[in-house]
């Protein structure tokens, strides 16, 4: 395989060498022929290119040569032509032959070399040129021999010239023929040159990319070498460490053999002979190594033994063995071994047996003992109370009983035989709950092998109870990873169910402490709490903030100052002296006890102490005492006192406080007859009913009366009698408390003289008052509504639709709407309203009402006050009306007072003016005839008006004259008849109709100046295109008389003129005579006499003045 | 040579009317001078020129209060409603007999009253009209 391998991988190897060496060969190869062929293609190029241009050159000079040889010919011709010396016409005839000559030799060379048709032709041109100039110049020269110059001269210019040029231009052709094919053949060659320097490229491109190639094949190449070299290194240090390996088993194979403790040998079955024995054989059998060599096996055997192997045979490669064969040793001892042999390869011809032969002899002793041991265990462990287990539990939690005890009968009912058949027998009548501790507490001792302790219940199936049973193991751990237990299990239930009465009886004993309100504490000798209740407990957490551990002294529990009593109150005890006392401050007292605990025998072993909060109780008696003494302070104050009457002992007895009401002095013994002496004359027979009243009823009786005190003071008792019966339901004692209410009844009677005196003066104001609710409910009116109101009060109590009615309609609304929901919110107010009496007048009232409020602002109750103000409103309206008639005569003084003012000076300042004008020089100029006029008509006007005012004046003193009956129609027809011209002159027609109102009591002047007036206004501002018809009537308005004057006059437009109208002084026609003072006195007389004018007018109508007077 | 090309005079009064002419004439303040004794012809007249003849409207105007049927203040009403070319060129005075005190007032509240003139008319008054009202600025 290996050399396999080896082979294959130099055969590779030689291969890959064979191709590289090929690839580079080839290389080489190609690069070679690729070189040379470049260089031979090149060679020939150059050598072609070479010929090419030596014959282009040689054209070229034969072409030259030509034409040098043609201008010698033509310079040899001309000299012999001009020379006359015939030696030198010969010598130039010689040379033009030689030249000709050359020139012929010349044409055939060129002839040679030119290949070129074109050329060819252009030569044979020449050839023929030169022919006939050979023939022309031999004329030529024939002409100069004769020394005809002058001929020559002509014949050369004749034929020569034309020769000539003709022979230059073919030879020029000739020379550019040439070139351009030499050209052409240079160019040639350079593109031929060209094409083989692009073939040698391309050859040595392909050279290179050959190299590539083989380049890139050897690297492959290569590494696959390299890969293949890796795995045969690898191979090669595989061997060597198997080899070495190989070496080292050998070495263990040989020493385990020698220095194994077990004996062992190799024999020859054939021969029997030993061929090699180890140095524990040695040391066993006593022999030494070359003793050995020289004995069989046989010899190690009895004689019976040898003779059994000698029958035997023993097959190659089978193994055999023998169990407590007896071996003799050198020394002749015999001991038990257990041999083991098999057959080891084959040597030669001998097939060697290996033979181990252990010595049992200890192994058979040790089990002997054990199973000794064994029978021993059994022997004890039965006679051990319980059972005695050994509990397995292997690495599967496959459970095991190796070892149970006898006892387990008596404990679970089982043999132990049962149990190792079937380990749950064990399990199976444990109780439940129980169970799961078992399995808890067994797999936390398996984890960690501590020592298995629990206790448990078992169901005794003949007891038919639950049995106690406490478990015991330890475990250890065993080579194979299983844990083995070692225990007891053992019966305990008499001792659990001591046990548990024990506990049943301590927990009922503690409840009894913990449920005493006291601390108990138990103390020992040295004062060290042995126990203590829960109250204790408490108590020293709450006051020290600790826990109170048993075994502490409880002088750790106790401030510094109370150690000491405590000390000797303890060691009081401990003597059998029982201490007892008080102690605490402030709200916190204690009652403490130090009791010795004693036993049967009477010795003191301990003492209790107890502590008991007594702060609750103390405060009580102390509240309880405190109380009493407030009572008889109450008492005192509120001079109310008890007494008690024993019927049958006649005994009155009566408290501290009566003796005081009462007046009387401590030592005095009351008894029923003196304090009954002392009741007032006139109510002591009502109150002796009362008394008598409670003893007949058998029931509380109140009473009150006076008493007369012996000093003469009088004073009101309020009694509560009550009679207290005996069994049979006889009144036995009369038990009573009696309270001074003199003061009480003193201020009753202020508080009702009080508001009697507020009675009477609100009956007695002049307004009346009333109190409404909220709702506007009146509850109370005093009885000056009447007089205000002119109803009885009944008409205004009650709700508001009642007697909203007696509102007058028109302030009904604004009341109920504006007025009183303000006050309802809170806001006094003031309020004038008219109400309908019963005589349905009008009566004006002032409304003050003002909202009372309680402490939350919420209104509880209005109070009103109303008072009659009908008269001051009446008052009010005659100073208004009077104002205004004050206002009226003051606009109207005003108004004269300006109109005088007025109407007095324009006259004056007229004259003023006038005189300003007059013309005192020429005092009969025409100018001052006009002022003297003006003059006299100022001062007419001036007088007229100082006329007027004095009749105005005069008028208004007239009103003081007695009033008359006038009598209009009579009044009338004496103006009529004084302004008769005028009324004849106007044509005018009066009727008149005083049927309404016939007369009138007034001042006769004034109406007479009234009516005068107005006819003469009439009939001044007639109309002039209409007969005036003036009509006059009277009529009654209410409390007026109306005078009515009508025409059908000019009209005035009223809504220009109406303030003016009545005004003095106006007018309001400029074509009619006036003053403007008729209708301004008309107006101030009516109004003299109380009444007014009125004025309807439309222009080019009619206007109606309706006076009125007052009737 | 005038002062002044026309004059107007408003006053029912017609002895103080001739007392102003006679008065203008004398110191010749003005060319012409026109009386009228009712304020509605004043007003016709005087509304007439305004519209069609311009610089016909009179240069100064001597008006009388207290006058039946269309008075003083009636007519500086109707007169604040004439072109402002008339007004600015004419002078408007009120002449009244009155020496209360509320009419001067009355009458100097109105811009276009130029001054309040108490009766009678005097040379030395229309002097101080010419100085202090007529001077060309």
């Amino acid at each position: 395989m290996e050399q396999n391998k080896n082979t294959r991988s130099a055969n590779s190897h030689r291969r890959t060498m064979r191709y590289i060496g090929t690839s580079f060969i080839s290389i080489v190869v190609v690069l070679i022929a690729v070189c040379l062929f470049s260089y031979i293609r090149a060679n020939l190029v150059q050598q072609e290119y070479g010929t090419k241009m030596l014959h282009a050159y040689q054209r070229l000079e034969l072409v030259n040569t030509l034409f040098s040889n043609k201008e010698l010919a033509q310079d040899l011709l001309r000299e012999h032509i001009y020379t006359q010396d015939s030696t030198r016409k010969e010598s130039l005839r010689e040379k033009l032959a030689q030249a000709h000559t050359l020139n012929n030799t010349t044409i055939q060379k060129l002839d040679r070399l030119l290949q070129n048709q074109d050329q060819k032709a252009l030569l044979a041109s020449l050839v023929a040129e030169r022919k006939a100039y050979y023939v022309h110049a031999d004329s030529l020269l024939r002409l100069s021999d004769q020394n005809l110059l002058a001929e020559a001269q002509a014949y050369s210019r004749a034929h020569l010239g034309p020769f000539y040029s003709r022979h230059q231009a073919l030879l020029l052709d000739l020379s550019e023929s040439a070139t351009d094919f030499s050209q052409k053949q240079a160019d040639e060659a350079l593109a031929v040159f060209s094409s083989t320097v692009n073939e040698s490229v391309a050859l040595f491109l392909f050279a290179l990319l050959s190299i590539a190639g083989t380049a890139f094949t050897l690297r492959k190449v290569y590494r696959n070498l390299h890969k293949e070299n890796a795995l045969l290194n690898a191979e090669i240090q595989e061997r060597t460490e198997l080899q070495k390996a190989l070496l080292r088993s050998q070495y263990q194979y040989k020493s385990l053999f020698n220095s194994n403790p077990v004996p062992m040998w190799i024999y020859d079955p054939n021969t029997y002979k030993i061929l090699k024995v180890n140095r524990a054989a040695e040391q066993e059998y006593g022999y030494k190594k070359a003793e050995f060599l020289r004995k069989t096996v046989l010899d190690l055997r009895t004689l019976e033994d040898a003779e059994r192997i000698l029958s035997m045979t023993f097959p190659l490669d089978e193994e055999s063995a023998f169990n407590e064969t007896w071996h003799r040793r050198k020394n002749g001892s015999l001991f038990r071994v257990e041999v083991r042999s098999h057959s080891l390869p084959k040597e030669g011809s001998i097939c060697p047996r290996l033979v181990v032969a252990v010595n049992v002899e200890e192994q058979i002793r040790a089990s002997d003992k054990l199973k000794q041991n064994e029978k021993q265990l059994r022997e004890v462990s039965s006679s051990i109370p319980g059972a005695v287990y050994q509990f397995q539990v292997d690495e599967q939690r496959k459970i095991t009983f190796p070892f149970v005890s006898e006892g387990i009968k008596e404990l679970y009912g089982v043999t132990p035989d049962e149990v190792y058949d079937n380990p749950d027998l064990l399990f199976e009548g444990i109780h439940p709950d129980d169970l799961e501790l078992i399995r808890e507490t067994t797999e936390h001792s398996n984890k960690g092998l501590t020592p298995w302790l629990v206790e448990y219940r078992l169901r005794s199936t003949h007891l038919n109870k639950w049995k106690w049973v406490r478990g015991h193991g330890l475990p250890t751990l065993k080579k194979d990873g299983s844990i083995l237990y070692n225990g007891t299990l053992i019966d305990i239930t008499d001792q659990k169910e001591a046990q548990q009465q024990l506990s049943t009886k301590e927990a009922k004993l503690r409840a009894l402490l913990n449920s005493s309100p006291q601390a108990i504490y138990l103390l020992g000798q040295e004062m060290e709490v042995l126990s203590f209740n829960a109250v204790a407990a408490a108590e020293v957490k709450s006051c020290r903030l600790q826990d109170l551990v048993v075994g502490q002294s409880l002088l750790d529990y106790v401030d510094e100052v109370q150690r000491a009593t405590f000390c000797e109150h303890h060691a009081r005890a401990l003597q059998g002296e029982t201490v007892m006392y008080q102690t605490g401050q402030g709200n916190q007292w204690f009652e403490v006890a130090f009791r010795p605990v004693v036993t049967a025998e009477n010795k003191t072993i301990s003492v209790a102490l107890s502590i008991h909060n007594i702060s609750e109780q103390k405060k009580a008696i102390e509240s309880i005492k405190r109380s009493e003494l407030q009572l008889s302070h109450a008492h005192r104050i509120a001079k109310l006192g008890s007494w008690e009457y024993d019927f049958k002992g006649d005994l009155l007895t009566m408290s501290g406080t009566l003796f005081t009401i009462y007046g009387l002095p401590n030592d005095f013994r009351p008894t029923f007859q003196n304090v009954l002496a002392r009741f007032h004359p006139d109510d002591r027979d009502a109150a002796l009913a009362k008394f008598n009243e409670a003893v007949a009823a058998k029931r509380s009786v109140l009473s009150e009366h006076r008493v007369l005190l012996d000093d003469g003071t009088e004073k009101y008792l309020h009694h509560v009698i009550e009679p207290l019966c005996d069994t049979a339901g006889e009144v036995i004692k009369i038990q009573g408390t009696t309270q001074d209410i003199t003061d009480l009844r003193k201020k009753e009677q202020e508080a009702i003289e009080a508001k009697n005196l507020f009675q009477s003066t609100i009956e007695n104001i002049q307004e009346a008052i009333l109190t409404a609710d909220p709702d506007l409910t009146i509850t109370y009116i005093s009885p000056q509504c009447l007089k205000v109101s002119g109803y009885t009060e009944e008409v205004f109590l009650g709700k508001s639709a009642h007697w909203i009615q007696k509102i007058h309609p028109d302030d009904r609304c604004r009341l109920m709407n504006e007025i009183l929901p303000k006050v309802v919110a809170g806001e006094p107010q003031q309020y004038e309203l008219r109400i309908m009496d019963p005589g349905n007048n009008t009566r004006w009232l002032l409304l003050r009402a003002s909202p009372k409020q309680d402490a939350q602002g919420k209104v509880v109750r209005i109070d009103c006050s109303a008072a009659d103000m009908t008269q001051y409103k009446a008052a009010e309206a005659n100073r208004a009306e009077l104002i205004e008639q004050l206002l009226i005569q003051n606009q109207n003084l005003q108004q004269f007072t300006y109109i005088v003012s007025h109407n007095l000076r324009a006259p004056i300042a007229n004259i003023l003016g006038l005189t300003n004008v007059y013309n005192r020089k020429q005092p009969e100029a025409l100018i001052n005839q006009r002022v003297v006029d003006g003059l006299l008509k100022s001062a007419k006007l001036l007088d007229t008006t100082i006329r007027d005012l004095n009749e105005i004046l005069s008028i208004r003193s007239r009103i003081h004259e007695t009033q008359e009956t006038v009598m209009f129609e009579e009044l009338v027809n004496d103006i009529l008849s004084s302004i008769s011209e005028d009324v004849a002159q106007a044509d005018a027609t009066v009727s008149c109709d005083f049927s309404g109102a016939p007369s009138i009591t007034s001042l006769r002047g004034y109406v007479l100046s009234i009516v005068q007036n107005l006819l003469i206004n009439a009939i001044k501002y007639r109309s002039p295109e209409r007969k005036l018809h003036l009509s006059l009537s009277t009529f009654c308005v209410s409390d007026y008389i109306c005078l009515q004057v009508c025409d059908n006059g000019l009209g005035i437009d009223l809504a220009k003129e109406k303030d003016k109208i009545f005004g003095l002084y106006k007018r309001f026609h400029h074509t009619i005579e006036g003053k403007g003072l008729g209708l301004h006195l008309v107006k101030t007389q009516a109004e003299l006499l109380g009444g007014k004018v009125e004025v309807e007018s439309q222009v080019d109508v009619g206007t109606t003045f309706s006076v009125y007077f007052k009737s | 040579m005038y002062t002044l090309e026309r004059v107007i005079l408003i006053d029912d009064d017609q002895v103080n009317s001739f007392v102003c002419e006679s008065i203008i004439r004398s110191i010749s303040f003005a060319k012409e001078v026109l009386v009228f004794e009712q304020a509605e012809e004043a007003h016709n007249y005087l509304s007439h020129v305004a519209s069609t003849r311009p610089d016909e409207f009179p240069e100064l105007i001597f008006l009388d209060i207290n006058m039946p049927g269309m008075d003083g203040w009636q007519f500086i009403q109707e007169y604040k409603k004439y072109p402002v070319a008339a007004i600015e060129r004419c002078n408007l005075f009120v002449l009244s007999s009155a020496v209360d005190r509320k009419d001067i007032l009355s009458a100097k509240s109105h811009k276009e009253v130029k001054d309040f003139i108490s009766k009678p008319l005097s040379p030395e008054i229309l002097e101080f009209i010419r100085e202090e009202f007529l001077r060309p600025n």
